[in-house]
């Protein structure tokens, strides 16, 4: 460890480490636009020139490494005036489109400009322009809102390893072009470079003049699209002020970062699921027994009486969190009924793997952690009372035909799910479940990372978490994951202290 | 005549062959060196005071000192990427007098340890490369080259690299790049090319000037280098003479000659006998002189005391009959064009000062412009990735500095104060 002193305060760092990183540890913030965690340093776009005593000249805070008793100033007059140096450089040729651009409310120009300059261009002459092209089918590129900052050219060929963008031409005249988009339709990860984008320069296709960001709620939550666990940011449409009805809609999802999961990105598979959320049509809106609605009310009391069995069976879900599981979980106990767990689905991993599982389920190691027998060793499939948690997603097929055949045989078969499926339409009693954003629910990743998807959104229709149906005694979600942890992994557990980037097993 | 270190051609016209060139005494600094150990090859050259004769000045030893010591792949490169406007004195080393600079490679190899090493011509170069290539070809046959050269156990093996034409690679980071076949854009500093240079290897870049030094001050001595030119710029320097004179040419004098004698007796003086305006005395992106400097030696640090650089040493000269504007808006415009495009102060900011001299230049000039131009130099000076942007900056603030009225006097005249003017770049 070694001492420096930033805006003369002092801080003990690691050696080897560069300004701003150190800084953004201490939550100073440097603006940039060309560094990212994930990738190599660049160095190019100039904006976080930072002072440094005893330099002649500003420092970029990116690649300059920190050394013992350096003292650093990050908002002192020479770091303001080259900032505001910079920042005028930069919008020298950018066409100001703001309200046509899709990056507007979260672009790092438009929150720099605003903070650190907030000037009046002097630049006089036309401004070059280019044409807006899609460069792949998921992607589009306005090269004149670029700022070259190679953030998507060094994510192309560092992390993928693909090389479809290159900068070309010299000066002035340098713009992002696409060399493949063949290559890019292919690449199963390409819709990153639209989030790395500081700027509007990369967006996607399918967000293109859809929403303005700030009608959007940001949910932190975790990708339901397999076992990796990837952060991610799941956009709500949220103009509840404007009432024109489409609240709550997902309009996109989009990567969070989990720096202790190494986790910068996210795949396209899991960026474009969120559509099978949007289904309406076929959510289960209300419980529903044997083809007619009923109130919950009637599915709490009815569920409490056809339980009142000796041979009952919960098959839980590796598609569902923690806290659901578990109050399945602890229902099946308390009557003595069979629990088991289905096998995830699996799908061939892509090349290169980067976050991404082949097991097609969130929480799968929950499961395997409790040590639960596989639905393939269900015995006796007759039984008098049936429980099978479902949610959006697929299990595997041979799992799949064993659990059909058990809820048919059933006495009394139930199945709480979000969206009909056939698992639905072969039991007596569907009850409404909640999709992933709309409660909290923690999920053991492939690495044993628990982590912790947040509530966005209210219940919608009548859906309610499961330990509500089940009459369980409990007050909120998190006592039930603390009961998990308690009783199987013989730890303490809470939100709180699963903190934002999970904690490890 | 003043002593005949690099221009042996002035000696004798053939000297491009091989067997003119030893007759001179050409490889017999590589046959001492090669008797020396690396180490004090390098404490040689350091003693002699040689600086680098690209631009920056730095002493040629010490740069050689930090070249990690052991094992390992290094690399040796010569930057002949001439490209500095108003220099033209590295391509008649190598066009005259080449051995001299394969001589000093080898010398330069062996002293940092470095096995491999490239000559960096510039793309426009083709036919100097082809006689560098001949005599390259002639010392592998002499065992100059090759394998363990002239049974020391050195082995060295030297190519030619041609570039592509930009003004950039002559930075050495962006020279490396270019060497590597990628774009020749520079690289962050640190790590500095002696830690990471070609190819990911320990690398040191010198100018053929400089290289071309090393053979005389191994064969004859760093006291024998010491007596030439005055302290701590010893030497002999070669002088580009272009502009307003009779004589324009490359002269190899020694250092701290004044500007005075260079223009006036070995440039033959001012065309028609005009008076003297500005002078460039290092390249254009040295900041420019006026006829009060005139008596200044012409070395590094005479020519920083006045807030210049000895640069290349590329003198251009301007006359009376020049027109400022017109001369620095074609610089500014050279810059732009050769700004890589990689950081955005000198990306944006030289094609603007451009856009803006041009303007003032073609008589639509506003009032503000200088300061405009002014502030925006300020906002580049410093900010950027390499010395291309100051470079810029050196020239275009010096010249607005010096002949500030001449600028307003355009603005707002929209017109030029010379009549008759005589063009210059």
């Amino acid at each position: 460890m070694i001492t420096v002193k930033i805006n003369d305060r002092e801080y003990q760092v690691e050696e080897g480490k560069t300004i701003l990183e150190v800084a953004k540890e201490f939550g100073i913030d440097i603006p940039h636009y060309c560094y990212h965690p994930a990738l190599s340093i660049a160095g190019n776009c100039r904006m976080c020139l930072v002072e440094v005593k005893g330099m002649p000249k500003p420092m970029t805070a990116c690649s300059t490494r920190v050394s013992d008793g350096m003292e650093i100033y990050t908002d002192s007059e020479i770091v303001k005036e080259a900032r505001k140096g910079v920042l005028e450089f930069i919008l020298l040729d950018h066409p100001v489109d703001c309200p046509i651009c899709d990056k507007s409310g979260e672009c790092k120009l438009q929150d720099y400009y605003f903070k650190y300059s907030a000037q009046r261009s002097r630049y006089e002459f036309p401004k070059e322009r280019h044409k807006v092209q899609k460069i792949s089918k998921k992607i589009y590129l306005n090269p004149n809102r670029c700022v070259l900052c190679t953030r998507c050219v060094r994510f192309l060929s560092e992390i993928t390893k693909t090389f479809e963008l290159t900068t070309v031409e010299r000066g002035s005249h340098t713009y992002i072009t696409c060399v493949d988009p063949e290559s890019l339709d292919n690449n199963p990860f390409a819709s990153n470079i639209s989030d790395i984008c500081p700027v509007g320069a990369l967006g996607l296709n399918e967000f293109r003049f859809k929403k303005r960001v700030w009608f959007t709620k940001k949910v932190k939550a975790i990708c339901q699209g397999c076992s990796a666990g990837c952060n991610i940011y799941v956009d709500v449409s949220n103009r509840k002020q404007l009432l024109d009805g489409d609240d709550d809609e997902i309009v996109r999802i989009h990567t969070a970062e989990n720096p202790k999961l190494g986790q910068y990105f996210i795949c396209d598979e899991g960026r474009y699921s969120y559509k099978l959320y949007n289904d309406r049509e076929s959510r289960v809106k209300v419980p529903v027994l044997e083809g007619e609605e009923i109130t919950v009310e009637n599915a709490v009391s009815l569920i409490k009486e056809k339980a009142n069995v000796r041979k009952g069976v919960v098959i839980l879900s590796p598609l569902h969190s923690i806290e659901e599981n578990y109050a399945a979980y602890l229902f099946a106990r308390e009557r003595g009924f069979d629990v088991f767990r289905p096998s995830s689905f699996r799908k061939d991993l892509p090349e290169p793997a980067l976050f991404i599982e082949e097991k097609k389920s969130p929480n799968d190691r929950m499961l395997k952690l409790m040590k639960l027998p596989k639905v393939s060793e269900i015995e006796e499939i007759d039984y008098d009372f049936a429980l099978f948690l479902h949610n959006v997603g697929k299990i595997h097929s041979k799992s799949e035909v064993r659990i059909l055949s058990v809820l048919k045989k059933s006495t009394f078969s139930v199945v709480f799910e979000p969206v009909l499926s056939e698992f639905g339409r072969n039991a007596n009693l569907v009850l409404p479940a909640p999709i992933f954003i709309e409660e909290n629910g923690c999920y053991i990743n492939a690495k044993n990372l628990v982590q912790r998807s947040h509530k966005g959104v209210d219940y919608m229709y009548l859906s309610k978490p499961l330990w509500f149906f089940l009459d369980i005694n409990f007050k909120s979600e998190e006592e039930l994951l603390a009961v998990f942890a308690k009783e199987q992994l013989n730890i303490e557990l809470d939100y709180n202290r699963l903190g934002t980037e999970g904690f490890e097993l | 005549m003043s002593e005949i270190v690099l221009f042996k051609h002035l000696i004798d016209p053939e000297v491009r062959n091989i067997e003119n060139y030893i007759k001179l005494g050409g490889y017999e600094g590589l046959k001492k060196a090669l008797s020396m150990n690396p180490d004090e090859i390098i404490e040689e050259v350091k003693r002699s005071n040689l600086r680098g004769r690209g631009g920056a000045g730095f002493p040629t030893g010490l740069k050689w000192s930090f070249m990690p010591k052991g094992e390992g792949q290094k690399y040796f490169v010569c930057n002949a990427d001439e490209g500095e406007p108003g220099t033209f004195k590295d391509r008649y080393i190598m066009s005259e007098n080449p051995h001299q600079l394969v001589e000093g490679m080898v010398i330069g190899g062996y002293a940092i340890g470095a096995s491999v090493g490239y000559i960096y011509i510039r793309g426009e170069f083709e036919f100097v490369a082809k006689t560098v290539q001949k005599a390259i070809d002639e010392a592998y046959n002499q065992g100059f080259l090759g394998k363990n050269i002239l049974d020391s156990g050195f082995d060295f093996d030297l190519y030619i690299h041609l570039g592509a034409g930009a003004y950039i690679c002559g930075e050495e980071t962006g020279l490396i790049n270019s060497l590597e076949g990628k774009t020749g854009k520079p690289r962050l500093k640190p790590p500095f090319p002696a830690q990471y240079g070609v190819f990911g290897k320990p690398t040191t870049v010198n100018n053929v000037e400089t290289i071309a030094c090393v053979p005389d001050i191994i064969r004859r001595g760093a006291d024998w280098f010491l007596t030439i030119g005055p302290d701590k710029n010893n030497g002999t320097k070669i002088f580009a003479v272009s502009g307003h004179v009779n004589n324009p040419g490359v002269f190899e004098l020694p250092m701290g000659t004044p500007l005075r004698e260079i223009i006036y007796e070995h440039a033959g003086g001012i065309i028609g006998g005009k008076k003297l305006k500005a002078v460039i005395p290092g390249g254009s992106s040295a900041p420019v002189l006026g006829p009060e400097h005139l008596d200044i030696p012409m070395d590094f640090d005479s020519l920083k005391k006045v807030g210049s650089m000895l640069g290349s040493g590329a003198i251009v000269v301007m006359s009376e009959d020049t027109c400022i504007v017109e001369a620095f808006t074609r610089l500014a415009r050279f810059y732009a064009h050769e700004s890589c495009g990689q950081c955005t102060p000198c990306r944006e900011g030289t094609p603007w000062m451009y856009k803006i001299m041009k303007r003032i230049e073609d008589g639509n000039g506003k009032k503000g412009d200088v300061d405009l131009l002014l502030d925006i130099c300020k906002n580049i000076m410093g900010r950027t990735i390499c010395p291309l942007g100051d470079a810029a900056v050196l020239c275009i603030k010096g010249a607005i500095e010096r002949f500030r009225d001449e600028f307003e006097y355009h603005i707002e005249h929209k017109k030029c104060m010379v009549d008759n003017k005589i063009p210059i770049f």
